[in-house]
């Protein structure tokens, strides 16, 4: 007798709907306290205040209208940047890769800031962020 | 025994929902942080806030760039319609009607400017826009003529007083008459900071007892991050990805820093940043090159930082001294450190 004949046998219809249901129950706050709650994304603020939303999962240069004109991003290997960008004097200068969710990367004169956002590093306890705020 | 019944499995049923809540209840409450990050002010304003839901966050960052942008729609230089830009472009000795605010800024401006013996001066709107600094995004980064800079400096000499009479107007409001002629409103280095005093007065009236602000230079905070305080970087001066010292805050303080990293252009082989000396009319060359001033309010630590700045090491600290409240971290080019003995922070080693 297999295993799924005893159970069959030994249980009643009711007993197997409750049995589903604990088992969808456990698994939901196992899921909802350790898991990830979501894909992490790109959230891209043009100069004009609005916000485009981006997959970070997903590869894709794309260009984003900035006040000194087109400025391309790319997503690539879960990770995002400013490809192209016009900084002057070096104001601008919050640029390169970023690949956590509440780091950022901007073009000041151009207008544009790039945020990650999600789950994973934004669950980080205090302690493991190294600094709240870095003064310039 | 066939089956175990519905009945019968109602405690375990229970036991098992009482699980969940509890997995559930006892998450950690790491994501009561909340951080935004925006372009205002010509930089990147960073806001957390701790132990706020969602929409309580949302509110309360809504409430902070509402601040900013207010005072940047009159304090602006930038800006063509705001007051600053008004008054800098109109017949000199005009009479205006200013508001509340405007005289507070600005009154604090020349009180710094009169403390630290013209060191810093929020007339030198010319001045910064003849080296390029006036907006940011200048295309060519050049030194500017010396006569360009003689001259203002000539006409400077002639009237060391800044020139505002204040009066009243005939609405019986606070009016100024202006007539600094060789002056031109530049609240760069002041407004910013007040604009930060604002914006947390708004969170802390919204019911947000824990916050942090970073703008650029500046920094504001309230409270904690529930008991941990608020753990801040102050850059390296010369190397970019590199943080110098740390300071671990807890309660309300503003802290700003200074310095001649973050705009400038190599020329003569110097660097020409944006800092500059009233009294040369070119980038302040006193040796310093990061101060970082602490103060219960961020208007005066905007300011100040920017004054010990071009004071140098030995005035710069006499000046903090002197002034209750106030500590500073000043770094001069020659590796010289020091810090004042109330100076929350510390130095990285190997920084």
């Amino acid at each position: 007798m297999t295993a799924l004949e005893a159970w069959t046998r030994c249980t009643h219809v009711a007993d197997r709907w409750l049995a589903l249901l604990c088992a969808l129950l456990v698994m939901g706050a196992c899921i909802e306290t350790l898991g990830d709650s979501g894909e992490e994304i790109v959230v891209i603020r043009d100069a004009q205040a609005k916000e485009t939303l981006w997959p970070l999962g997903r590869d894709k240069v794309s260009q984003v209208q900035g006040k000194l004109g087109p400025v391309q991003v790319e997503v690539r290997d879960r990770r995002v940047r400013l490809l192209e960008y016009r900084s002057p004097r070096l104001v601008g200068t919050m640029t390169g890769w970023i690949h956590r969710a509440g780091q950022v990367t901007a073009c000041i004169p151009c207008g544009i800031v790039i945020q990650i956002k999600g789950n994973r590093a934004e669950k980080m306890t205090p302690a493991q962020d190294t600094y709240d705020g870095i003064i310039r | 025994m066939r089956g175990l019944h519905l009945k019968k499995a109602i405690p375990l049923l229970m036991l098992l929902a009482f699980l969940c809540f509890w997995l559930v209840w006892k998450r950690p409450s790491h994501q009561e942080l909340h951080t935004t990050t925006r372009l205002a002010m010509g930089t990147l304003v960073k806001v957390s806030t701790w132990g706020t839901t969602a929409s309580e966050d949302d509110n309360g960052v809504n409430l902070v760039f509402a601040k900013i942008n207010a005072v940047e729609s009159w304090a602006s230089k930038q800006i063509p319609s705001s007051l600053v830009s008004r008054i800098n472009h109109a017949q000199k000795g005009t009479v205006w009607d200013v508001p509340e605010e405007w005289v507070t800024v600005v009154k604090a401006a020349l009180e710094i400017r009169t403390l630290s013996d013209g060191a810093f001066d929020p007339g030198l709107g010319y001045l910064l826009d003849l080296w390029g600094f006036g907006n940011g995004v200048a295309e060519e980064a050049k030194i500017p003529e010396t006569e360009k800079i003689s001259a203002w400096l000539d006409a400077r000499n002639k009237q060391p007083d800044f020139g505002i009479q204040w009066v009243q107007s005939t609405h019986g409001n606070q009016a100024i008459q202006w007539g600094g002629f060789s002056y031109e409103l530049d609240l760069g280095g002041i407004a910013k900071g007040y604009a930060m005093d604002l914006a947390m007065e708004s969170l802390k009236r919204s019911g947000i007892a824990n916050a942090l602000i970073v703008a650029g230079g500046d920094m504001i905070i309230a409270g904690s991050k529930g008991g941990t305080p608020w753990r801040i970087g102050i850059q390296h001066p010369r190397e970019h990805d590199k943080v110098m010292a740390f300071a671990e805050i807890t309660g309300d303080m503003a802290m700003s820093t200074s310095g001649d990293y973050e705009r400038f252009f190599m020329a003569n082989g110097e660097r020409q940043h944006h800092i500059l000396d009233p009294k040369t009319g070119r980038p302040s060359r006193s040796g310093l090159i990061s101060v970082s001033i602490q103060t219960a309010k961020s208007i005066q630590a905007d300011a100040l930082s920017t004054a010990v700045f071009v004071l140098g090491m030995a005035k710069g600290k006499a000046l903090i001294e002197k002034l209750h409240g106030v500590e500073g971290m000043l770094v001069h080019e020659n590796g010289e450190r020091w810090k004042s003995p109330g100076f929350k922070g510390q130095w990285l080693e190997g920084s």
